[in-house]
């Protein structure tokens, strides 16, 4: 009953307060805080910005709330669905649960084109390069080389109009890209408040950069207007994921001005909604802890079979009397324990020995107790030639036959390894997938400056529909803030993981070794050359001497005194 | 060495066998070696017209126009034809001619209004460029120019004043001439205003509409920026289209303030006080404006056009001239122009509104910005910043009002000329350090593309100015902007870069521990062979020769006798 009133209140906020007559969008902002069984703190803002209007050219030529330089790129390369993120770290699956959006480690993007574009690969090209520039990311070195259309893995999240064709989409990921404060402030300076009111002010580089986990992500798509789907909008959503570790305080208490080293300061004043979710769900079960000051509301959220707890602060009522914060004291000494491990998980490694093969190497573990169909798309570099006969799926000492598979072999410097499998995962038990490949000896110019520090292999992606909403955070396909992942009940919950990024090191070789041959190699011929020229084309004589060096020296001295008395004379 | 005489009996044999063998050494390095070598590793370049585009120095520019003037009698139209033809005789770009015609009073005795003017006007088939100098009968001045491509003149005007509005309100000739030379030497010549405030030429502009909100707590602005943009600024931009693309963008920005804090300044206003902003400062209040306004994802030139309104508490905010002058406007609207950048707009809002807001203790207020002053403003700026300036006053000579925001047509010409003598001479330049770039560095790859585009540039700029002498603006202007863009693509072409930084001692570390050791012997070589060819040859007319020879086969015999002493 509760919730229903809230319901109603946040309705009324977001259709009762329109900003301004004229204009067509909204924008919300909200941040998660999900205390973690392993001891973390799980924060995460969303930033969402709703327009209704339809994608094309047209519509980004005059923008409001919605930033007009990515408005631009996206109206001027006809994107459909637009997903980057830029994370630093490794989401730990097994101890804290699914995260509202799955990031692989470095820069990761993905888009669906528009079906009138005529070449996906130049558009791709260049949206990725202008993207590049809006984001101070390195995402200009995508190209067709580590540039996949998987078939299954990625599908449209917003409205299509007809059945999705994955050559209109393009993944691909950046595994050493490195995230820093040079790419949060673009970020921020998209939204409308850029960070000068609201929860983005919490967005601050010195405690961001220092988590265990952050990323970035920006996802852009199009959602039905009405119930009817007849009309669309456009839906943008920045995202920022943080974990922090409190077990490494002295205490396990936090608040949002440790966390951010900054209160709340207020709302932003174009947003509709403006609110602070708390989950409680662990609190008393796995942690005792207060939280300080109380919130306007509670919210019991049932989803997918497991009880959720919520406190709902909204910001406007707390911002009144100026800087507010919310923070948990424990009451409990420190803990951190795994109660329930996630459905699914997976790691990823190389294995071999030399720099001539190896092989590599995915563990899927399912911990459900029914079978779970899962799809696996391997990115593999061109670099890394992999041999298809030698892929094994083993489970319990059995091979599993894959129900579906997809390979695509790579091509030298132009398109990486393609290999996408769906498999059925039996209950409770480890999947191991293997693959044999080859390290390949590249040209001397692809190697980067540090060429002995290895390269990096993307993760795999590993999509799964769960039965179970067990530590599942993400938003139903359907909604847009966190507020609709409240009772959000929906016959699958789709989870994207995100595996280790690989560090491989190719054979390397002596960078001053070209010049060295170059040098030897001539000296040789020189020194072949010189002797057969003379061989072949002079003859040794014997030359009668008719004076010694005596005689000779003399007579060149008598010479030269000769010369010298003449010019006297 | 010979063990028996008998083998050493042929030595002439054996000389013989061993210039062949250093003649083969010679011919395959020299004659196969070298050319493959020069072939496999020259700088692919394909030829350029390098006199061709040397000869567009002495290119003249000249645009033909035609002028008719149409008068009641006949010697008043000749002594006028004659006396604008002498002042335009020595101009430097333009090439006038002059037509008299003689009309009948009654033509237009009865045309009392503009618009009937413009009617008898339109019976002379004008085409773009062309003029007509038209007399009337009942005008109120002594000169009135018309919004299409008439100047109407009444019997009493005189020649002088109708040369110096054709020379300073619509051919412009001083300003072509310095449009083109200050490009050309830009040491020598420096920019008048218009130049300096005018957009350098492009084929595509994006005009970018933001409208600031500093405190959108206080203030909340009710306009639709779309319909203001579509009514106003469309239709001008529409009216230019043939010079350049243009797109329309309008964004919002919110919580944006001045990076500045206007001074309080009372006064006798209901507020009692207002804020000054002095002249000197505004220049600092563009850059942080540039750097949220995301200008830099346009791929073409971007006209910034911002409006800043101001909330409330900081109103109304009033521009101080640096002499400590207020700017006199009765509107809440003031204006300043950067050059090349855009304009801004500073919207008050209306102080009835503020007054409400302090007596009824409104957190907030509503504003609706006065669209047609400020858009009227930024057709204004539009107008300076594209390239089309105000008209200076001239005794005695009046202006039709403009009707709607289209430019009159005489100044579409005027900006049509500007435009193509712009393009034309920066094509010309741009071809010019071009080739003179590809000269001197030789190690810049000249690919086919662009070399294709060097040369359509160079027909393109020929064929432009031909066409331009000949009289057909709209032609010679379109090829122009064609030649300009193919000259821009040619020269920032990333294939010129491609071999730039290949730095020559590399190339000697390389080749030097090749070359010399094999090199030196097969040179050195080359000299025996020209004395066993030549040498021998005419051994029959000499008798010296012959005797060195005998001379040096004695010595060799010698010289063997005496091995075969040492050996025996």
């Amino acid at each position: 009953m509760r919730y229903l009133i809230y319901l109603v209140i946040s309705t009324l906020l977001v259709y009762g307060l329109p900003y301004s007559t004229a204009q067509d969008d909204f924008f919300d902002e909200e941040l998660l805080l999900k205390p973690l069984a392993s001891g973390h703190v799980y924060a995460y803002f969303q930033f969402t910005t709703l327009w209704e209007a339809p994608n094309n050219v047209q519509t980004f030529q005059h923008s409001h709330l919605f930033p007009r330089g990515l408005g631009e790129i996206i109206g001027r390369h006809k994107v459909d669905e637009l997903h980057i993120s830029l994370t630093e770290g490794l989401w730990n699956y097994e101890k804290w649960g699914y995260p509202v959006h799955d990031a692989g480690s470095g820069a990761e993007i993905f888009a669906w084109f528009n079906k009138n574009v005529s070449n996906v690969n130049n558009e791709w090209k260049s949206l990725t390069n202008a993207l590049a520039g809006l984001f101070c990311a390195s995402l200009n070195f995508v190209d067709s080389s580590n540039s996949m259309s998987p078939e299954f893995s990625f599908r449209p999240t917003g409205i299509v109009k007809e059945p999705p064709n994955s050559s209109y989409l393009r993944y691909s990921s950046l595994p050493r890209e490195i995230v820093c404060t040079e790419n949060l402030t673009p970020f921020k300076k998209l939204l409308p408040c850029d960070s000068k009111r609201g929860l983005a002010t919490l967005l601050n580089s010195a405690y961001i950069h220092n988590t265990n986990y952050h990323s970035l992500g920006i996802h852009f798509r199009s959602v039905c207007r009405n119930a009817g789907c007849t009309k669309s909008s456009l839906e943008l959503r920045q995202t920022v994921s943080l974990v922090y570790d409190t077990l490494t305080e002295a205490t396990q208490d936090w608040s949002i001005r440790k966390l951010f080293g900054i209160g709340i300061k207020g709302a932003c004043p174009l947003a509709s909604l403006s609110n602070v979710y708390i989950d409680m769900t662990s609190n008393e079960t796995v942690h005792v802890y207060q939280l300080t000051p109380s919130p306007n509301t509670k919210v019991t959220s049932f989803r997918g079979g497991q009880q959720q707890q919520l406190a709902v602060y909204d910001i406007r009522t707390y911002s009144n009397r100026g800087m507010f914060n919310i923070a948990a004291i424990y009451t409990t000494p420190k803990t951190s324990s795994v109660t329930y491990p996630s459905v699914l998980y997976a790691n990823r490694y190389i294995i071999g020995y030399g720099q001539e093969r190896g092989s590599l190497v995915t563990k899927l573990h399912n911990n459900h107790w029914q079978s779970l169909d899962v799809i696996l798309l391997e990115n593999i570099p061109w670099y890394l030639p992999v041999y298809l006969h030698t892929v094994k799926v083993i489970c319990n000492g059995q091979q599993i036959k894959p129900l579906i598979q997809r390979y695509m072999p790579g091509r030298e410097r132009t398109r990486p390894y393609y290999l996408e499998l769906v498999l059925r995962l039996p209950p409770h038990s480890v999947t191991k997938f293997s693959i044999e490949l080859d390290y390949l000896f590249l040209k001397w110019q692809e190697y980067p400056p540090d060429a002995n520090h290895g390269f990096y292999m993307g993760p795999a992606v590993i999509t799964a529909l769960l039965p179970i909403a067990r530590n599942y955070t993400a938003l139903p396909l359907d909604g847009s803030t966190i507020t609709s992942s409240f009772n959000a009940s929906r016959n699958g919950y789709l989870v994207q993981l995100r595996t280790e990024s690989l560090l491989i090191s190719l054979p390397t070789p002596d960078f001053s070794m070209p010049y060295n041959v170059v040098c030897l190699a001539c000296t040789a011929v020189a020194l072949a050359f010189g002797p057969l020229h003379n061989i072949t084309t002079k003859r040794l004589v014997l030359k009668n001497v008719t004076r010694n060096w005596k005689k000779k020296l003399l007579s060149f001295v008598k010479r030269l005194t000769k010369d010298t008395k003449d010019k006297t004379d | 060495m010979c063990s028996t005489r008998d083998n050493c009996q042929l030595p002439v044999y054996n000389e013989k066998y061993r210039l062949y063998a250093s003649l083969s050494f010679a011919v395959l390095l020299l004659g196969v070696g070298v050319p493959l070598w020069w072939y496999t590793t020259a700088v692919p370049r394909v030829p350029l017209p390098y006199s061709g585009i040397a000869r567009l120095s002495d290119l003249d520019m000249r645009i033909s126009t035609r002028i008719i003037v149409a008068t009641f009698a006949r010697e008043n139209g000749e002594l006028l034809a004659d006396e604008v033809r002498a002042f335009f005789a020595d101009a430097e770009v333009l090439k006038v001619d002059v037509d008299h015609q003689v009309i009948s009073s009654n033509l237009v005795s009865r045309a009392y209004t503009t618009h009937d003017l413009e009617k008898v006007a339109a019976t002379f088939d004008l085409k773009v460029g062309e003029l007509l100098l038209l007399e009337a009968a009942n005008l109120k001045e002594d000169i009135l120019v018309g919004s299409r491509r008439t100047i109407y003149f009444s019997k009493t005007s005189g020649g002088a004043e109708l040369v110096q509005i054709l020379s300073q309100w619509i051919l412009r000739d001083k300003s072509l001439a310095l449009t083109k030379n200050a490009l050309a030497e830009p040491t020598l010549y420096s920019l008048d205003e218009e130049n300096r405030r005018r957009f350098p030429a492009s084929a595509a502009y994006d005009v970018l509409l933001t409208l600031v909100n500093p405190d959108p707590e206080s203030l909340k602005i009710d306009w639709n920026l779309p319909r203001v943009i579509d009514e106003y600024i469309e239709p001008f931009l529409e009216g230019l289209s043939l010079i350049a693309n243009f797109s329309i963008k309008s964004q919002w920005l919110y919580l944006l303030p001045l990076d500045v804090t206007p001074k309080q300044v009372p006064d006798s206003s209901p507020l009692g006080r207002h804020y000054a902003l002095p002249e000197n400062v505004l220049p600092q209040l563009v850059t942080p404006l540039e750097k949220k306004l995301a200008s830099q994802v346009s791929l073409h030139p971007c006209i910034n056009l911002v409006v800043y309104t101001v909330p409330c508490d900081k109103a109304p905010l009033h521009i101080y001239t640096r002499t400590g002058h207020r700017s006199k406007s009765a509107s809440n609207v003031e204006a300043f122009l950067s050059p090349r950048w855009g304009g801004v707009v500073i919207s008050n809002p209306p102080l009835e509104v503020c007054e409400e807001a302090i007596t009824k203790n409104k957190e907030t207020v509503v504003v609706m910005p006065e669209g047609g002053t400020i858009m009227g403003v930024f057709l204004a700026q539009l107008r300076l910043l594209l390239g089309i300036p105000d008209a200076n006053p001239i005794k005695g000579a009046a202006l039709v009002q403009l009707e709607n925001s289209k430019p009159r047509d005489w100044e579409f010409d005027a900006l049509l000329r500007i435009r193509t003598i712009e393009q034309l001479t920066s094509a010309k330049l741009t071809l010019q350090s071009l080739s003179q770039l590809l000269k001197e560095i030789s190690s810049i790859v000249i690919t086919e593309t662009v070399g294709n585009r060097i040369k359509s540039a160079l027909d393109l700029v020929e064929r432009s100015a031909e066409l331009l002498e000949r009289g057909h603006l709209v032609q010679g202007f379109l090829l122009s902007k064609e030649a300009f863009v193919t000259a821009e693509a040619a020269f920032t072409d990333p294939s010129l870069l491609a071999l730039l930084y290949f730095p020559e001692d590399q190339k000697y570390a390389v080749y030097v521990p090749l070359f010399l050791p094999i090199m030196i012997p097969v040179l050195l070589s080359l000299k025996n062979i020209y004395r066993y060819f030549f040498e021998k040859k005419v051994n029959g007319d000499m008798g010296k020769e012959e005797e060195t020879l005998v001379e040096d086969s004695e010595k060799i015999k010698k010289n063997e006798e005496n091995v075969k002493l040492k050996t025996g």
